[in-house]
């Protein structure tokens, strides 16, 4: 295991590294103060900002990093749901019908190309600020990876030979659907259901960034008004923290079931 | 799974069909939900030639929108390429850097967009380095992997035909590699685009996404479906060429061509 | 005219997981080949056979021995060895006659010249017609072919062959056999091939050589004394299935040695 474990620390020491270099340059006053807060502050401050009356008296406001933290991840499983509640009956509607799938196919190819946060100023201007906005914009952005992947990973099961052992134990076609096609097609489903999850994150924050009056990505966008870099990086950092744990844990799950799987 | 003639030219009216059946839809909300404010497509339109024309509204912002990302995507283009190469190439490099690379792409990077306007301020090199920073990523993944996957057989025979390190590049690095680098390539035009879009729209003193925050007056609706008109367009039609050039590397490579 | 000498070739690996241990996957290889020979190496999966190749084809270096290609040493891939290799070689990126083209472009044969020689090399190997085909729309064994004709294209001296047909069904490998026996009677090609098929080797030699396990040496060789040309019908004749039982006799035992003994999985280029 040496190799491993040189590499976990080669990891490690360039993340480290990288931190001492970022609180030297800040404490040195290389950069200033108000453009770069030192490392150890940083995480002071998002200590602090969990504690009652954290942040509140320096903004000027009464939204607490709690707070913003449970509106943004709330709003992320709202949209996460909605999601897979309309995306999941979909793919499957389009593995089933081939010929809608193949018309369809362009435009769905197409649909990760086109800066769907330009739809944000029109969402706006019908649903006005809040909650329903930035749902509805993580849940444009994570619907169609779930509707591509779930047709998909079904497709697949398709091309295998499973199916043809269902129907020569004669089973019924819900059985086979569900003791056969869901969990062949689970792997691939899961990507999708990753996706749209990792989707959903940056829908919603990002909307908040641009244009909100609560959550974590109007923290950041708030706080650098504010001139409050140490709160602006603080909650940079939870956000980045809560996207890689997030991200970490679906690829090891998306891994050990491709892994149950393999040739 | 055949096809019958008769199925295929279903297909091709439907795919022509959607969007006729959006702009009927469209016309018909407009005139319904008159609420809403919807114009209708037709006024829509006359409203972009306007923004098309001589001197006309979108041109300048167009043209910002443009050069920021051009340039942050040449940026990203080259760093991208030489980074993933190297880091195909280098086994302990790329063990290391790979899950940052990888996490990297779970971050809503917009809300690292403070950190660029202190260092490059609030004009067209902020939104330049922006757009840099998502597109990047994407190819050097794709590349980094391509270079990975090299099958060792094809090397072989290189070295058995005695060939210099240049002629390897070119007559075997360089072909079995171009169809990932390809859509790596094309990924990340998609993610400098939106990295751009979204640093006008979050901060910036002109390009479509200032225009888009901006749209006051009279012609609002117009102007923003006008300019989420023009990012589409322009969108499908670059993705457009990138997928023909895989399409004609498809064959070489002997796959069947893009699913979804 | 002797083509091929390889002489008290030996290799010996260090294995760095166990430190210190040294494998020796082969000792003591000693073999002649002549103009216009067609020979064999057989043994069992595991014995170096694919070790002994590469050293061969110059691809890595050898701790003991050395080979002699025309009396020349070979320190590495040499202009007058070509090399068909037992996986799919064949570049997917190009039709076959770009694929044949190949080794000549590389030399900076002009165009007219290579793709006039090309065309007549894949008319030999059968496949005319398939000149504008990408690999990927052919059968494995018409890829085989497209490698082969890359390879005899450069006309090299001696040409090495490490299980070519390895990957092939059974008909598929008996016809490519006949083929290759007419293709180098018709340029009176120098062949050493690798193969752990008996019938393989028996139909094509000219000689035989048996190796055995851990470590890879000869064991003996057997002169084939079938008369040319053969043919698939050759496997029917009495002498055949002779000569057969007697090289199965020598490799069964070296079989089973390697079968009980866990390979270091040691694979060199």
């Amino acid at each position: 295991m040496k190799r491993a474990r040189k590499i976990t620390i080669a990891r490690w020491s360039v993340l480290v590294g990288c931190a001492g270099c970022l609180e030297m340059i800040a404490r040195t006053g290389v950069i200033r103060r108000s453009t770069l807060a030192p490392v150890s502050e940083i995480v002071l401050t998002l200590w602090k900002s969990f504690l009652p009356g954290g942040i509140q008296a320096r903004l000027l406001n009464d939204s607490s990093m709690a707070a913003n933290f449970f509106m943004t991840f709330g709003e992320i499983l709202l949209s996460f749901s909605f999601a897979v509640l309309i995306g999941f009956p979909v793919g499957i509607l389009l593995w089933k019908c081939k010929t809608l799938a193949r018309i369809l196919s362009p435009y769905l190819v197409s649909y990760y190309a086109i800066p769907v946060f330009a739809l944000y100023p029109i969402i706006v201007g019908v649903f006005g600020i809040g909650l329903l906005s930035i749902t509805f914009m993580g849940w444009l952005f994570a619907i169609v990876a779930i509707i591509i992947n779930t047709a998909t990973g079904f497709d697949e099961v398709d091309k295998r030979i499973y199916p043809k052992v269902g129907k020569s134990l004669r089973l019924s076609r819900w059985r086979i659907f569900l003791w056969i096609y869901v969990p062949a097609a689970t792997p691939y489903i899961f990507t999708g259901l990753k996706l749209g999850f990792i989707y959903s994150i940056i829908g919603v924050i990002a909307s908040e960034f641009i244009l909100s009056t609560k959550g974590l990505g109007h923290l950041v966008r708030f706080s650098y008004s504010a001139f409050e870099t140490e709160i602006m990086y603080a909650s940079m950092v939870l956000i980045v923290i809560m996207a890689v744990l997030v991200n970490s844990v679906l690829m090891r799950i998306e891994a050990w079931l491709y892994g149950r799987q393999a040739k | 799974m055949t096809m019958s003639k008769g199925n295929g030219v279903l297909i091709k009216l439907g795919v022509v069909a959607v969007p006729i059946l959006i702009l009927l839809v469209w016309q018909v909300s407009s005139n319904l939900f008159s609420y809403l404010f919807l114009p209708t497509p037709l006024k829509t339109f006359s409203v972009l030639k306007a923004g098309l024309g001589w001197s006309g509204w979108l041109l300048s912002d167009l043209k910002d929108t443009l050069i920021e990302l051009a340039v942050g995507y040449l940026f990203a283009v080259v760093l991208g390429l030489a980074a993933g190469f190297v880091l195909g190439v280098n086994r302990l490099l790329r063990e290391v850097a790979e899950p940052f690379v990888l996490n990297i792409y779970a971050i809503p990077k917009v809300t690292l967009f403070p950190i660029f306007l202190f260092i490059f301020g609030l004009g067209m090199e902020s939104k330049i380095a922006f757009g840099f920073f998502h597109g990047i990523f994407p190819i050097i993944i794709l590349t980094m992997g391509a270079i990975k996957d090299i099958k060792n057989i094809y090397l072989k025979v290189g070295r058995s035909f005695r060939l210099n390190p240049l002629q390897v590049f070119k007559e075997i690095v360089f072909p079995s590699t171009l169809p990932s680098v390809m859509t790596g390539l094309r990924l990340g035009f998609n993610l400098s685009f939106i990295g751009v879009i979204l640093g006008e729209m979050a901060a910036s003193k002109s390009g479509l996404g200032y225009a888009l925050m901006k749209s006051e007056g009279a012609f609002y609706m117009e102007k923003i479906i006008c300019i989420v008109g023009v990012l589409a367009v322009i969108a499908i039609a670059i993705n457009y060429l990138y997928y023909a050039v895989e399409g004609r590397l498809g064959r070489a490579h002997g796959r069947q061509g893009l699913q979804y | 005219m002797v083509v091929l000498e390889v002489r008290n070739l030996g290799k010996i690996y260090a294995v760095h997981e166990v430190d210190g241990l040294s494998v020796e996957a082969l000792k003591e290889i000693n073999l002649i080949v002549s103009k216009g020979e067609f020979i064999s190496i057989i043994g069992p999966s595991g014995c170096g056979k694919s070790t002994l190749f590469g050293l061969i084809g110059g691809l890595f270096e050898s701790t003991s021995g050395e080979v002699l290609i025309e009396g020349e040493r070979v320190n590495g891939p040499h202009r007058d060895i070509g090399m068909v290799f037992q996986e799919d070689s064949a570049f997917p990126w190009l039709t076959s006659l770009e694929n044949v083209e190949f080794g000549m472009k590389m030399s900076g044969v002009n165009k007219r010249e290579r793709q006039g020689k090309a065309k007549e090399m894949i008319e030999l190997v059968g496949l005319y017609g398939f000149e504008n085909h990408y690999p990927g729309e052919l059968s494995g064994g018409m890829r085989q072919r497209v490698a082969i004709a890359r390879t005899l294209v450069m006309d090299p001296k001696i040409i090495l062959m490490d299980e070519p047909f390895g990957a092939l069904d059974e008909q598929t490998r008996v016809l490519l056999g006949e083929e290759l026996l007419r293709i180098c009677d018709r340029i009176g090609a120098t062949v050493l091939f690798v193969t752990h098929s008996i019938s393989e080797s028996v139909m094509l030699s000219d000689r035989v050589y048996v190796m055995s396990c851990r470590p890879g040496t000869f064991k003996k060789v057997i002169d084939i004394d079938i008369p040319r040309p053969r043919s698939s019908s050759t496997i029917a004749t009495k002498r055949f299935g002779e000569i057969t039982d007697e090289i199965w006799k020598e490799l069964k035992g070296e079989t089973g040695k390697a079968m009980r003994v866990v390979s270091c999985g040691i694979e060199e280029g």
